[in-house]
């Protein structure tokens, strides 16, 4: 009897959770599938559902408070995100190899400086890197946001990347180069091919933080030609009478990448967790 | 190759899988802090040159209201978020640690709003709980004959409706992360604990929790490098508003900077605000690497 009270609030509680986490995401699917007359109705399931919010977004320019362009948007997120990803993977391998493999004499200082900008939140730069942006005068371009982005995913992953390549058995690379390899070819040949998962964890992450970042496209992006799609969300807040169905067909689609990379490489992902949880 | 010019090789190569890195760094990120440093002595206001008023600003910033009340609702709001999550965590933890299907199934499943992008996340909430009789929120309230509320836009309900905003969203990865770390505890204690006869309840909290100290920490840390400048969230729901009711630190650096002008001042606040962060996080890292298991 006791076991199945215990399973009972067991399996009550994980539903709860369940509940919990996936109404606001069902509301949000939900809302950007009715029809216009049914926006105010409060039923949980509806019988007739249409795409023309979709439809809305994708076929032309909208004029909410101003005329803004999904297309352009998501192309721009895009960039950023990929962008960011590739510069900062690069500079985290070379970082985390570095620190993972050489001895030398500024290793403790180099890898504290990355540290302490991990500590530090990003917002809190926000006003000198905006300003010192501008005096490069690379505000309002994109590379502004994947230099910010690059900057503040370094830490994390050259710290996931120098665990991974650790693990590496030293006696391995020593092999490729008593057989004649050279350094980078050990690294692009032997290391990297050894440490694909890991990567491709590295790469979710810093795809997922560019393609979230909010406060520094806000601050660097003012032309709406190179508007990401967060800033393309919060036109629609401004307005004076939300678009509902709009709003929320928009979320779907910004919200969809962030999720397939996640479940694609979920086992990684908490392969990482651990790797940065547990070595804290 | 031969072992001397290895050895030469090395500082070249060390030399040169760093210099990138240090590039950025000095460029993109210490000079503009050295930047910050200097502006929090100065009145400047992104128009006319910077003059130099020595410790004004900081003299400003204790005689500040504004400033009190932002760092008492960015404590209030980071202390119950972090507590919130780690408690909800810890439920969440134990439940997707069996071995059910349920269990693989809320896993994944708990940490999808964690990964809505915060601007999305946000645009859901206030249409759930848009004031008026049109909201979601407010009709199941007004059926059930309770009334209509302004959620986000009641001063009362505000603060409350962030911090309940906030669990929904993060306590994923609080959960993930205590879950990662009941993985991690070596198999042979717990089934020591079994066989002696704990219960499973036992077990969780007399052999599980004492272990998860570090992780704990981990997570106090990481929450509190996140939420103490939070700003994406509070911008797009709430503005700081209604009136000063949610202005947290980040809020405030924002408002003060980009909406007055008065960049000098919010140097100083992202100064003062950087030290405190700096100081607790040393704290936790302390009892992060002072705890430990042999795993």
């Amino acid at each position: 009897m006791n076991k199945y009270i215990k399973n009972f609030v067991i399996y009550f509680i994980a539903i709860i959770i369940l509940l919990f986490s996936l109404f606001p995401v069902y509301w949000m699917i939900l809302t950007s599938i009715k029809r216009y007359e049914d926006l105010l109705n409060p039923y949980l399931f509806i019988t007739k559902i249409t795409f023309e919010n979709y439809i809305k977004i994708i076929s032309s320019p909208l004029t909410i408070t101003t005329a803004i362009n999904f297309y352009r948007c998501m192309t721009n997120s895009i960039i950023i995100a990929l962008g960011s990803v590739i510069l900062s993977l690069s500079i985290s391998i070379l970082l985390g190899y570095g620190l993972a493999r050489m001895n030398f004499k500024f290793k403790r200082l180099v890898s504290n400086a990355s540290l302490f900008v991990y500590i530090l939140p990003p917002s809190f730069l926000a006003i000198p890197f905006f300003v010192h942006m501008r005096m490069l005068g690379l505000v309002n371009s994109l590379i502004s946001v994947i230099l910010a982005e690059t900057i503040f995913t370094i830490p994390f992953c050259a710290w996931i990347l120098r665990e991974q390549f650790s693990s590496i058995p030293k006696e391995i690379e020593e092999s490729a180069y008593i057989d004649g390899c050279g350094r980078l070819e050990v690294l692009f040949r032997i290391i990297l091919p050894l440490s694909a998962p890991t990567l491709v964890a590295t790469a979710t992450y810093i795809f997922i933080r560019a393609w979230n970042e909010y406060q520094y496209a806000l601050l660097l992006l003012y032309s709406k030609d190179l508007w990401t799609l967060p800033l393309f969300l919060t036109t629609f807040l401004a307005a004076d009478v939300i678009p509902w169905g709009i709003l929320m067909a928009a979320s779907v689609l910004y919200t969809i990448p962030p999720l397939i990379f996640y479940y694609v490489t979920e086992r990684y992902m908490i392969k990482g967790l651990i790797a940065g949880a547990v070595k804290a | 190759m031969p072992l001397l010019k290895y050895k030469k090789s090395h500082f070249f190569y060390a030399f040169i899988y760093l210099l990138p890195t240090i590039i950025l760094y000095s460029i993109f990120y210490y000079y503009p802090f050295a930047l910050n440093i200097y502006y929090s002595f100065t009145d400047w206001d992104f128009l006319h040159p910077a003059s130099f008023i020595g410790l004004k600003n900081y003299q400003r910033l204790i005689s500040d209201p504004l400033f009190f009340k932002s760092l008492i609702l960015t404590v209030i709001y980071v202390i119950s978020v972090l507590l919130g999550s780690i408690a909800i965590g810890l439920i969440q933890a134990f439940i997707i640690n069996r071995p059910t299907k349920l269990a693989a199934f809320t896993r994944v499943i708990m940490f999808i709003p964690y990964m809505i992008p915060d601007v999305a996340a946000a645009a859901i909430w206030l249409i759930i709980f848009a004031p008026g009789p049109s909201g979601y929120a407010n009709c199941i309230l007004s059926s059930l004959g309770l009334g209509n509320y302004s959620w986000f836009q009641d001063p009362n309900l505000a603060m409350p409706m962030l911090i309940f905003y906030s669990l929904w969203k993060y306590t994923g990865f609080s959960a993930l992360v205590l879950y990662s770390g009941i993985k991690a505890i070596p198999g042979e204690y717990i089934e020591a604990a079994r066989i002696d006869g704990a219960s499973e309840f036992k077990v969780f909290t007399r052999v599980i929790m004492p272990l998860l100290g570090p992780i704990i920490s981990f997570i106090i840390a990481t929450n509190l490098m996140s939420s103490w400048f939070v700003f994406s969230s509070v911008y797009t729901l709430t503005k700081g508003g209604p009136g000063t009711a949610t202005l947290l630190i980040g809020m405030y650096l924002y408002s003060t900077a980009f909406e007055s002008f008065k960049a000098g001042y919010a140097s100083t606040i992202a100064i003062i605000n950087t030290i405190f962060i700096i100081f607790i996080v040393i704290l936790q890292v302390k009892r992060v690497r002072g705890v430990g298991y042999g795993v």
